[in-house]
Formats: structure tokens, sequence, C-alpha cells
């Protein structure tokens, strides 16, 4: 059942077009963050505090290291993106981009929200990602029919972002507060927590947000909210038993962190860009559309 | 290039076997976070009514104190700056250099005109204050001080 599962049949072009839309996204990520990641690289070296695959490094890399790597990676994510010599820039990409990320969060700060860009792109980059919607598949004189090759990343891309959701759920019900963290008191406590120390820290000026004040007039809204993230969380493996369901789920976490924003002004951008769900929905209608082909039986060789 | 079904296959289950492995984390008595592989322990914590921050201040000629941005640290975002002041914090000579540096820096941006001292501080500030657009310290650790070179003190 979990063969038939991991190994369901897509098109091509469902694949290519999560390629398109994850390279463009993480190519524009980290361009913006050019001057951040080498400043941040040029830090002192107190502040350095390896994570993941930089953890075996006792001391920084020298800046110009830092900087060929991200230009580096510049590069092979664009190639990754118009899926240019993929068999070769897709791991390229993914490799590089799990160490520009990674390094970055070795300063001082883990940064959850980058977590996902990396392991999709893992996934995409590996994968047979550019047999359409890419540079590569103008070599091919046919567009490629439909097949498990194609399909189980983005059944893999699913499974590991409701897994990160689940996880989430497991450490606040492991927490101190267990299922009393569904009460509302601790998400109200911690939108407290974080208002106070951007006040202090960045002197922002900014008080609570008007969703805020909403919800304090609204005392049970935090209950509301927090119960419902949490079954959200806790509930995301069960997007991946039915497309549809996974859909339903998607919008629902999406909807999640627009709450975030709007109540804590904290930014998950790739999930806010929705293209962290994106493997869940079928993508090529995006496209105009082309001779379709019948699905092949299970097991086919495509 | 994964090409094998049964490639795929073991890439797929190590994948899900790594990502959902930090799960270990929730059970042992020192958590220890990863990227990108994590345990999410964000939001999870239980908070007490009173907040403790520790954060720049500068006091100024006229005796009162105002709060200074983090990003005279320089480049990063506020949870960065705000890690890296805590581990400042934690060493009486850290504390003083990161305030020492503040203040020259402040002294040749001429920036923040009115202040004299930098210091670097922990405060503690209640919740519920906080909803009420109201942030006044309830608790007060200064850490190191730093008068801005070529300004009076008060």
């Amino acid at each position: 059942m979990i063969r038939r599962w991991f190994f369901t049949p897509a098109p091509a072009r469902r694949l290519g077009v999560t390629r398109v839309l994850l390279g463009a996204y993480t190519f524009q990520y980290l361009a913006r963050r050019w001057r951040l990641i080498t400043r941040t690289a040029a830090g002192a070296r107190r502040n350095f505090q390896p994570v993941g695959i930089v953890r075996p490094l006792r001391r920084p890399v020298p800046v110009t290291a830092v900087k060929a790597l991200t230009i580096a990676n510049y590069g092979a994510t664009a190639a990754f993106t118009v899926g240019w010599r993929h068999r070769i820039t897709g791991p390229l990409h993914a490799v590089l981009t799990w160490w520009t990320i990674t390094y970055r969060n070795s300063w001082s700060m883990v940064f959850h929200n980058d977590n996902l860009v990396v392991l999709h792109g893992a996934i995409v980059g590996v994968a047979r990602s550019a047999d359409a919607v890419s540079l590569d598949a103008r070599r091919l004189s046919c567009p490629p029919a439909p097949s498990w090759r194609y399909g189980w990343p983005l059944q893999l891309a699913n499974a590991v972002t409701v897994i990160t959701y689940a996880l989430a759920a497991v450490a606040k019900l492991r927490g101190p507060l267990g299922l009393r963290w569904a009460s509302g008191n601790s998400l109200r406590d911690q939108v407290a927590v974080d208002g106070i120390r951007k006040s202090a820290l960045a002197c922002d000026g900014k008080g609570p947000s008007p969703a805020v004040l909403l919800l304090e007039r609204r005392p049970q809204l935090w209950r509301v909210l927090a119960t419902g993230s949490l079954l959200l969380e806790l509930g995301a493996p069960v997007a991946l038993l039915d497309r549809r369901l996974g859909r339903a789920w998607s919008v629902a976490a999406w909807s999640m962190h627009v709450g975030i924003k709007a109540i804590m002004r904290i930014t998950f951008r790739y999930q806010l860009s929705g293209i962290t769900y994106a493997p869940f929905f079928d993508l090529e209608r995006l496209l105009p559309p082309i001779a379709a082909r019948p699905l092949p039986a299970m097991g086919a060789a495509a | 290039m994964i090409e094998r079904q049964r490639t795929a296959a073991l890439t797929g289950l190590a994948a899900v076997v790594a990502v959902a492995f930090p799960i270990v984390q929730n059970f042992r008595s020192k958590p220890r976070d990863s990227f990108p592989l994590s345990h999410y322990p964000m939001f999870s914590a239980a908070r007490s009514d009173v907040v403790t921050v520790t954060h720049l201040v500068g006091r100024t000629c006229r005796g009162s104190c105002i709060d200074l941005p983090c990003q005279l640290l320089g480049h990063g975002g506020v949870n960065q700056h705000r890690k890296q002041i805590q581990l400042a914090a934690r060493r009486l000579h850290r504390s003083q250099r990161l305030t020492d540096g503040v203040a020259r820096l402040i002294a040749r941006r001429a920036a923040h005109s009115e202040v004299t001292a930098v210091q670097l501080v922990t405060r503690g500030y209640r919740l519920g204050d906080w909803f009420e657009g109201v942030l006044h310290p309830v608790s007060e650790t200064v850490h190191a001080t730093s008068a801005v070179p070529g300004r009076a003190p008060a």
C-alpha cells in the first residue's frame, strides 16, 4: 500500500513546475540575502555556533570561500530553475543550498522557516524534475508519459512537509505544558514575549498588532487558535491519505501562517509563498495543455 | 539522478527517517536543535508572568534612559542579535567589549546625540503590560557600561 502510494504516477510537467517555483523562490531568497550571508560570515568568531553539516567545522571558513560558494549556489540554483543540465545542476543546487543556508544558520540563531526550502530542494534536485518545463526538455522528441519517476519526489516532499508539522505538535505536547498548550494561555504568552523582545531589542515602536487587540477583546479566541493549530499540526499526516485532503490541509496550514504573520509579525516566507504546499496540487494545469497520455499501469516501466 | 524504483524507495525511506528522527530530542534532558533536521521546539516553552530580555540602552545627559536598537550590532535579524547579546551577557569581558563597540559606533556616526553612555542590561517585563501598550521594566541588571567618546556624562 505504501509502495503504491509512494510510486503514484504523476505527469513530468507537475514536477517540472514544482522545480521552477522552488528554484525561483530559492534564487530570489538567496540573492536578496547576499549582504546578510557574506557579512554574517565575517562576524566575530565567538558567534559561530555550527549546526548540521557545518558542525564538524571548528572555526568559520574564510569569507572569500563563503562568497565563492554563494555565487556558485546562485549559478546552480538559476540552472536548476530553468532546468539546464539538471543531472549536474540539480544535485549541485541541493548541496550548495543546504550548505549556504546551514552556514548562515550557524551564526547564533537557527531559523526554522528555512528547513523545508533545503529539504524540498534536495528531493527535487536529485529527482528527474527537468524532463519537462525545462531547457533540457527541448532535446526530447515528445513529452514524457506520466510515471512513478515524477510521482515519488512529490510524494516525498509532501511527506517531509507533514512530518515537520507533526514534529512541531509533538514538541508542544512533550514540552512543560503538555495538553495545556491547547488552552491558548501559552500562545497568548508567547505572543507577548515575542512582542516584548522586538520592542526592547529592535525599538520598532510597534505595540500589539490589530489582530492581537481583537483577540484580547475575545479571549476565548486564543483557545480556538491554539487548539486549531495544534490539531492542524498533529493531524498533518492525514493530508497524505488523499490529494483532496492534502489540498484542504495545505490551505489550512497556509492560513495558519497568515495568522502567525498577523498576530506575531513572524514571517514564514516559504510557507506564506504557498510553494511549500505546491506538490499537493496539480500544477501542470497552470500550463497550456498538451496531448494527454493515459496513465500507465502500476509498476509498469515508463 | 535517481532512475530506479529501489533507489527511490531507499532514498524516500532514509529521508523520512532522517526528518522524523529529531523527535527523540523531546525525550532528552538537554535537547539539541539542528538544521535542517529539527524537532521544532519554537513556541513550546512555558512562560512566566515576567519575561527577561537582555538588550542595549542608552543613558542620556539628562539622566533618563532610552532603548537602543540592536541593529547597532551590525547585520542580522532581531533573533540573531538576541542570541548574540545573550552570549555576551554571560561574561563580563564580552559584555564590556560589546558596549564599548556600540559606544564607539554611535560616537563615530554622531547618532543618538543625547546618549552619553551605553549599557547592556537584562530587564524583566510583565507580559500583561504589553497587551496594554505599556513596557516598563520591573527589574534590571546592568552587565556593562561604556561612555560614549566625546560626550559629557550625566
